[in-house]
């Protein structure tokens, strides 16, 4: 039903990237969004397409590719969703709300079961009436459609990238109500949303962080370094000692690489480790994270499988010859931690229990976004 | 060098950003994937259901290279179809890919590198891999350092990737190998060995003055050889210029290094990370199919960047099922760990899959048991099947019950009956349908042709297959390679018992792989901490025993061999080089040309660079016209010749004044009646400045100068005196002043008069010598061990380098004369020395190491004084690495050989404190 | 009281057994097709006495049905339509056709919904998975089914007396070829561990998220909690149903039958000495007649000793990890969501 991609002006540049992800030259959650908006932005100026599904069915294809091209990734698909969220809106509010005048002849139950009582929809329809229209399907000038909503759609674009770029700000913007004096915070991997939440947190407060170095990858240590260079207090403490620390740690804060539709989420292996540990003392538990993370997915073989596997030179070395053969060695590189373990997500709007995780994504993107 | 490579080397360096080349042999220059490649290039044989020429473009994309050639040979034209239909001959990859076919006479890598050449598509550094490369290395990184270093230093011809793995690791080849030398530092690979499996290797040979020069060196032989390459554009043209190069590694980088004509670097860079390797033989094939399981490869996984383009999904235990559905695994079967099995594969009920790759469309029989075995498309495994470490192509049916041992190598389409046991390492191809499909594929003809003739030959003992494949079955079985197989044709690297060792599940165990010294090894090898199977590291173990001891036989042993075949050498060699310079002097070439012809003469029967000196020496003393009773004619005669042609004596390549004149001394001396020449020769070439003074000082402290070693043939010895007093007179006269020469020589006969001075010479020489020596060592011991000395100051540095760059000359060489007319080696003849001067001897294990390494030729002067025994086969990295500093690397000459053993004590002396 | 004789005339109970006839049809569908069925009937002219006369129809139904809170969730859903329907339409008669046409269509096309529920379980059930379900359930059934198609699964189903429709289900999977093995009710914390998930269908799903089922689906919630095993609800979405009940005791379904002690007879007054609390063991097999269980091996409830049982039982959300409906998956909170969108006035 999509159109064929190589058909999709500006595909190169989808190819470079799906290229890229699927080589892992570009990781990392926010840079991953990033260059998707990026490229979505270039495909979206140069598609041609009469009415608002072609264009709809344009990005989703394009969506389909990089989103398969490096499933772990979760960002990718979630900027995608929120690009279609945003263009549909904005054009939805451009042209006539096409729900709110077909409602009343194909009112059905199921619609009422779906979309709750019509006064609903009606409401919305004075407002659609008064913004000036653009006509779909121009017989005769077919790409009329295009042109007058271009620059909207851009606009709408342009929203989801201004987010992305400021999100470790907004993020970090109250992290001094988080955060008192003399706290002692525990912290694993080296998230920058994390690291930005601490630092500003720093400029109001005097506590200290004990980060875990984070095996095999031991991103710890530059954690530590940046946390320390910033004027922080700061301990690296081995991963295996995160539970006999805890007992002394006011707070947990993890970072996250998505955040699940049931309020759990994937994060740099070790964080089940704090965030049980954390439990066990009754230590809450903070997870910072940009909302450009929140995934509509499910925690679906979330021991297995949707969660990355990298190599195990960094567990076992190579030349350790014989070894290798002997030994299967298993190099995982995400936890998933469940909702219950964790008490509050910190937003670049607004903190959230893991329980309101899912209105946000019923907030954030359409439903039929959720397969693309 | 050719113009062409220098100009190019200028241009890489200037523009920085221009496109990343890679160039792929795709094909592989042997036969040890045979059935399996039979109508089939080896690139194109799947490894985890993706061709290993897509895995080879991955790495390569992954690096971000931009154009890509692909050097084929055989089936050019399948290469080139999958090329085609494959995802990277999209515009959108970004990379260009240009299959280049070459003639069908390319029978090595060193002939496809000429090729390159002749097409002239190398624009600047490129990257060189083969075919079947598996890596996931940031090679553009490795481009990076190879370009930095060459903007500092344009011999730095080549940077090969190594990657650190055990000596007995899975995925090293066990049949060839090498051992490397490098400077830890600098990371320069500063010697190659090619080491063979089988017949064991136990020594490799370090040239003495690597270990002089450098005060630390590593050498290894705990790499895998990843063949990947990064190559300056007059790589192609040193394969153009030296046709014999065949392999990239044993001949080029071989070459290069001993080479003393072309003074090239060659680098290693030692992957840390990342993963490489090569699938060169059946066994590799295993090890790296097991390395990509792991997720080694990462992310050069299955599930995450498969080459071909499937996606799999990563259960526990590295098991790969395709994501979408198209695999219908039975309730009941049993999937092992790292297995992957390809889309639309069915497994029935109670069959077992274990460390195994399914490739697709394949069907496994009820009860079927795979363990290690590697399947490809659409093949048949009936019920019951067992197999067992074995290949089996596409399209395969194995009926009913048939067991495969571990092995057993199955070609494409092949039908094996019901019930049928193969044996072990069988090796079972079609049936050729008709010979008449050379015809079709016209390109292909002679690829066939050569397989027709192998098929031939295969279906000539073909009376116990009916047996072996159970009946209606389609094929033939192959000779079972044995040991008295033609040997003399192929190159021992793919010698039968050499090639058991790159087979896949073949531990070789039973393989004889000691020699006469490793008797000692299966004690030492207990105690040894790094004891295996594995034939290297034992026979390492016993090396490292001898070590210790004395490496008396083996060494030995090789440099008899290598005397026998250099003294052939030579003597043709020495003929051909009379003949041409005959041609040149009659013809009157210009210098240059005479040159070329002498290194191109040379490097066909690689002999030493003295034995050419000798040559264009004598034949230059030869061509003066004898003056008889004029002194003055003479010399114009000789000042004549010597102005036309001495320059011929540096021009063939290496300049060594000491060593001319030394060689200038034996040819007078050795021919009767042009002795007297020798002093007006001398002058003659001081004024062409072709020698110094300094040089005939050195040379007159030169043992050899004196005729220490010469004991047979009185004659000889009696001229060398004569000519040795000359040249001490003269050196004494050009003490004072140069002008008076002219009456000198015409009043030379008056021995008396001469002596004494020359004794005078001769005493003052020896102080100087004295201060020359703690200079010299003071110049080669870049170590700050030892405190310099204050007399090193002004004359030493300048007098004292060139000597010693003589004497180990004269030492090695008179040591591999007295060793072709067998007498005792040196050690009696150096023996009358120590008395005479004894200053004068400590020199010599200083010097000693600065030898020039003669390549095989002269390693008998080599194993003999400038050898050091290095374990081949040491265990894995640390133990491996043998750091030498300058004072063992003497000790180490000792232990080499018996006569260094005076050398090895006044080397301590000296290099000791 | 020409509309009474309407409604005596047209037996709305009667036509809604015979729509559940047909296995496909849930009581909320047939609740729903018969209430359709009472539009066309009733003789109303009003909207108001439209709404009058569904309500009795409701009314009806639930009197007369043992177990009326699935059709009682369809009565809702369609009542609430009805009212909620924007009409312009001047005609009243062509309004009744078009509500009418509503219900039926919606009936048909909700025969869908299993598949699309069917196909929203089957992300969740993995290759080799092993699963525990309670009783029987259309939409469970059709998701297991569709599982097999491409994934090897093994199912344990409880045997969930009195009615043993566990048996029924056990039948069905085996006919299709699916490994199936029935388990006591009492094992199922036996059984736990060695499942990957829970599946069970529900009666309806209510505003708190919560989910009413047949009984013993609470305890097995439980203990798939405490054995940290998912428990996956499966509810069409006329199942979502408008209450809000806080313990057993706030459903429909109970009365003061349930679970009532029996008045002391003469015989238990023959053993005075026994204290009264064992008089519930009386009625059940206990150790206080230990010569008799001796004596019989097999004994049976009769039929008044599970007339005092519960029927159904409510499993509060904070046990359940998701549901799984035609509208998505959603959490327990989600189920609210839309409740809230249909009835909250």
């Amino acid at each position: 039903m999509g159109p064929e991609l190589h058909t999709i002006h500006g595909h190169r540049a989808v190819e470079t990237l799906a290229a890229k992800l699927r080589r892992r030259q570009v990781v990392g959650s926010r840079e991953a969004a990033l260059e998707t908006v990026l490229v979505l932005r270039q495909v979206v100026s140069r598609a041609r397409f009469s009415n608002i599904q072609q264009l709809i069915a344009i990005i989703r294809e394009v969506g389909r590719r990089l989103a398969e091209a490096q499933p772990k990734e979760h960002t990718v698909g979630n900027t995608v969703r929120r690009v279609l969220h945003n263009i549909r809106e904005e054009a939805n509010s451009a042209t006539k709300a096409p729900s709110a005048t077909t409602s009343r002849n194909v009112y059905t139950i199921s619609k009422f079961v779906l979309q709750g009582q019509p006064r609903k929809q009606t409401a919305s329809v004075p407002k659609s009436e008064a913004i000036a229209t653009l006509r779909e399907d121009d017989p005769d000038d077919p790409d009329s459609f295009a042109r007058g909503l271009k620059p909207v759609l851009m606009e709408a674009i342009q929203d989801v990238l201004d987010e992305l770029e400021t999100v470790y700000e907004n993020v970090s913007k109250n992290a001094k109500d988080h955060i008192h004096s003399d706290e002692i915070i525990l912290t694993i991997g080296h998230s920058k949303t994390v690291e930005a939440f601490l630092k500003s947190a720093a400029h109001y407060r005097n506590y200290t962080v004990i980060v875990a170095e984070t095996g095999p990858s031991y991103s710890g240590h530059d954690m530590a370094r940046s946390l320390s260079n910033a004027g922080i207090s700061t301990f690296l403490v081995p991963d295996s000692s995160i539970f006999a620390i805890m007992s002394r740690v006011n707070k947990v804060i993890l970072g996250a690489h998505a955040i699940l539709a049931n309020g759990g989420l994937v994060a740099v292996a070790g964080s089940l480790l704090a965030a049980t540990a954390a439990q066990a003392h009754s230590t809450p538990v903070v997870v910072c994270a940009g909302q450009f993370k929140l995934t509509p997915l499910w925690n679906l073989y979330h021991d297995y499988g949707a969660l990355d596997f990298a190599d195990p030179s960094s567990v076992l070395g190579f030349e350790e010859g014989k070894l290798v053969e002997r030994v299967d060695v298993v190099n995982p590189y995400y936890d998933y931690v469940g909702p219950e373990l964790v008490d509050v997500f910190i937003t670049n709007d607004g903190d959230h229990p893991p329980s309101s995780v899912y209105r946000l994504i019923k907030e954030t993107y359409d439903d039929d976004d959720h397969e693309l | 060098m050719p113009p062409k490579s220098s100009s190019g080397k200028e241009k890489d360096i200037a523009e920085e950003d221009e496109v990343l080349q890679a160039v792929i042999l795709a094909d592989s220059f042997n036969k040890r994937f045979k059935p399996l490649t039979v109508g089939k290039p080896r690139c194109l044989l799947p490894i985890c259901n993706a061709t290993l020429l897509d895995w080879t473009f991955e790495s390569l994309a992954l690096a971000g290279v931009q154009e890509i050639f692909v050097i084929c040979r055989s089936y050019a034209d399948q290469v080139k179809a999958a090329i085609r239909d494959s995802k990277w001959s999209k515009p959108s990859t970004g990379i260009k890919i240009v299959p280049i076919v070459t003639a069908k006479e390319t029978f090595s890598p060193g002939d496809a590198m000429r090729d390159i050449y002749t097409h002239q598509i190398i624009t600047s550094d490129f990257v060189l891999v083969t075919g079947d490369l598996v890596s996931n290395v940031r090679i553009d990184e490795v481009v990076r350092l190879h370009k930095e270093r060459r903007r500092t230093n344009k011999d730095a011809i080549m940077t090969m990737v190594v990657k650190e793995a055990g000596a007995a690791h899975r995925t090293r080849s066990r049949g060839v190998s090498g051992v490397y030398v490098l400077d830890p530092n600098t990371s320069e690979c500063l010697h190659y060995e090619p080491v063979l499996g089988y017949p064991p290797a136990s020594h490799v040979t370090v040239p003495r003055e690597i270990l002089a020069e450098h005060p630390e060196v590593e050498i290894r032989n705990d790499f895998i050889d990843c063949s990947i390459d990064v190559c300056s554009v007059e790589v192609p043209s040193l394969f153009q210029d030296n046709f014999d190069y065949g392999d990239i590694r044993r001949d080029f980088v071989y070459g290069v290094l001993t080479s003393d004509l072309l003074m090239k670097n060659v680098y290693c860079y030692v992957a840390k990370d990342g993963y490489a390797a090569r699938v060169a033989d059946t066994r590799s094939y295993d090890a790296v199919s097991k390395d990509i399981l792991s997720r080694w490869t990462f992310p050069l996984v299955p599930d995450d960047n498969h080459p071909g383009g499937h996606s799999y999904e990563h259960l526990r235990g590295n098991k790969y099922i395709p994501k979408d559905n198209s695999v219908s695994l039975s309730r009941t079967c049993k999937i092992g760990n790292n297995t992957l099995i390809g889309p639309h594969t069915t497994v029935s009920e109670n069959a077992s899959i274990h460390a195994s790759v399914i490739g697709q469309r394949c069907t496994i029989g009820p009860g079927a048991t795979l363990h290690d075995a590697y399947i490809f498309d659409d093949t048949e495994v009936g019920a019951g099947c067992v197999v067992e470490g074995s290949i089996i192509g596409s399209r395969v049916k194995l009926g009913k019950g048939v067991r495969v041992p571990r092995g057993c190598l199955i070609a494409d389409g092949v039908v094996i009956g019901e019930g049928a046991r193969l044996r072990k390492f069988e090796r079972i191809s079609k049936k050729r349908v008709a010979p008449t499909k050379s015809e079709d594929d016209g390109s292909d003809g002679d690829d066939e042709e050569d397989e027709d003739s192998e098929l031939e030959e295969v279906e000539e003992h073909q009376e116990d297959a009916p047996r072996v494949l159970g009946n209606n079955s389609n094929a033939l079985v192959w000779p079972r390679g044995s040991p008295e197989d033609d040997e003399d044709e192929l190159d021992d690297r793919e010698h039968y018992n050499n090639l058991r060792l790159m087979r896949i599940g073949d531990d070789a165990s039973d393989l004889e792989l000691s020699d006469a010294g490793s008797t000692t090894s299966s004690d030492t090898e207990t105690d040894s901490e790094f004891s295996s199977m594995h034939a290297l590291s034992r026979t390492s173990s016993m090396t490292s025993a001898s070590m210790s001891l004395s490496t008396a036989d083996p060494s030995a042993r090789t440099s008899a061999i290598h005397t026998l075949s250099s003294a052939a050498a030579e003597t043709e060699f020495r003929s051909e080089v009379a003949q041409s310079l005959e041609r040149a002097f009659a013809e009157g070439h210009s210098v240059e040309n005479a040159a070329v012809e002498l290194k191109t003469l040379r490097m066909a029967s690689n002999v030493p660079l003295r034995r050419v000196r000798e040559a264009v020496v004598g034949a230059i003393v030869d061509r003066v016209p004898l003056v008889v009773g004029d002194a003055a004619a003479q010399r114009n005669e000789i000042a004549k010749t010597v102005r036309r042609w001495g320059p011929l004596i540096d021009k063939i390549g290496g300049v060594d004044p000491v060593e001319t004149v030394e060689v200038l001394q034996y040819h007078c001396a050795a021919a009767g009646p042009r002795q007297g020449l020798f002093a007006q020769m001398l002058v003659a070439l001081y004024q062409q400045d072709l020698v110094d003074e300094d040089d005939i000082r050195a040379w007159h402290q030169s043992p050899a100068a004196k005729g220490e070693g010469v004991k047979h043939n009185a004659a000889l010895v009696e001229g060398l005196k004569k000519c040795w007093d000359v040249g001490a007179k003269l050196l004494e006269q050009l003490g004072e002043d140069s002008e008076e020469e002219s009456e000198e020589e015409s009043e030379e006969e008056e021995a008396p008069k001469a002596k004494a001075q020359a004794k005078a010479a001769a005493k003052e020489e020896s102080e100087s010598e004295e201060e020359s020596e703690d200079g010299s060592d003071g110049s080669e011991e870049s170590a700050p061990s030892k405190p310099a000395p204050t007399q090193h100051s002004a004359p030493a540095p300048s007098t004292s380098s060139k000597p010693t760059k003589a004497e180990p000359e004269s030492e090695s060489e008179e040591e591999s004369e007295s060793e072709e007319s067998d007498t005792p080696p040196a050690k009696p003849t150096s023996q009358p020395a120590q008395p005479s001067v004894p200053p004068k001897t400590a020199p010599a294990p200083a010097a000693a190491p600065m030898s020039a390494p003669a390549p095989s030729s002269a390693a008998a002067a080599a194993t003999q004084s400038a050898t050091t025994s290095v374990p081949v086969g040491a265990p894995s990295a640390p133990a491996s690495q043998a750091k030498v500093a300058k004072a063992e690397s003497s000790e180490e000459s000792s232990e080499g050989s018996e006569e260094g053993s005076e050398e090895g004590e006044s080397g301590e002396e000296e290099g000791g404190p | 009281m020409s509309e009474l004789a309407q409604s005596t005339a047209f037996d709305i109970y009667a036509t809604f057994q015979q729509f559940l006839q047909d296995d496909q049809i849930s009581p909320p569908l047939a609740a729903i097709l018969s209430l359709a069925e009472a539009i066309v009937k009733s003789n109303a002219g009003t909207m108001f006495e439209l709404v009058q006369a569904l309500n009795d129809g409701a009314e009806e139904l639930k009197r007369r049905s043992k177990n009326p809170i699935s059709l009682n969730a369809g009565c809702e859903l369609f009542i609430a339509f009805v009212t909620l329907f924007p009409h312009e339409s001047d005609n009243f008669a062509e309004l009744k056709k078009e509500l009418e046409q509503q219900g039926r269509t919606y009936a048909r096309e909700a025969i869908s919904f299993r598949d699309k529920i069917a196909e929203l379980a089957l992300g969740f059930i993995k290759d080799d998975a092993v699963i525990l379900t309670h009783s029987y359930s259309r939409v469970v059934l059709k998701a297991l089914l569709h599982a097999h198609k491409t994934k090897r699964i093994s199912v344990y189903v409880t045997e969930s007396r009195p009615r043993g429709l566990g048996l029924k289900t056990h039948e069905a999977l085996t006919a299709a070829g699916i490994p199936c093995t029935v388990v006591l009710d009492s094992a199922v914390a036996y059984v736990m561990d060695r499942v990957d998930f829970v599946l069970v269908g529900s009666e309806a799903v209510v505003e708190s998220g919560g989910l009413i089922n047949y009984v013993g689906s609470n305890q097995m919630a439980i203990i798939a909690k405490a054995a940290n095993k998912p428990f996956y609800a499966l509810a069409e979405s006329y199942k979502f149903h408008r209450l809000f009940p806080l313990s057993q005791y706030d459903l429909p379904t109970h009365n003061p039958n349930i679970l009532s002690f029996p008045t002391p007879t003469a015989r238990s007054a023959g053993h005075g000495d026994a204290p009264s609390s064992a008089i519930p063991d009386a009625t059940t097999k206990g150790p206080v007649y230990p010569e008799t269980s001796s004596s019989s091996t097999e004994r049976a409830m009769s039929q008044e000793q599970i007339a005092k049982n519960p029927g159904v039982d409510y499993t509060r959300p904070d046990l359940i990890s998701l549901v799984f409906s035609d509208v998505g998956i959603l959490t327990p909170e989600g189920v609210s969501q839309y409740l809230v969108g249909m009835f909250a006035g």
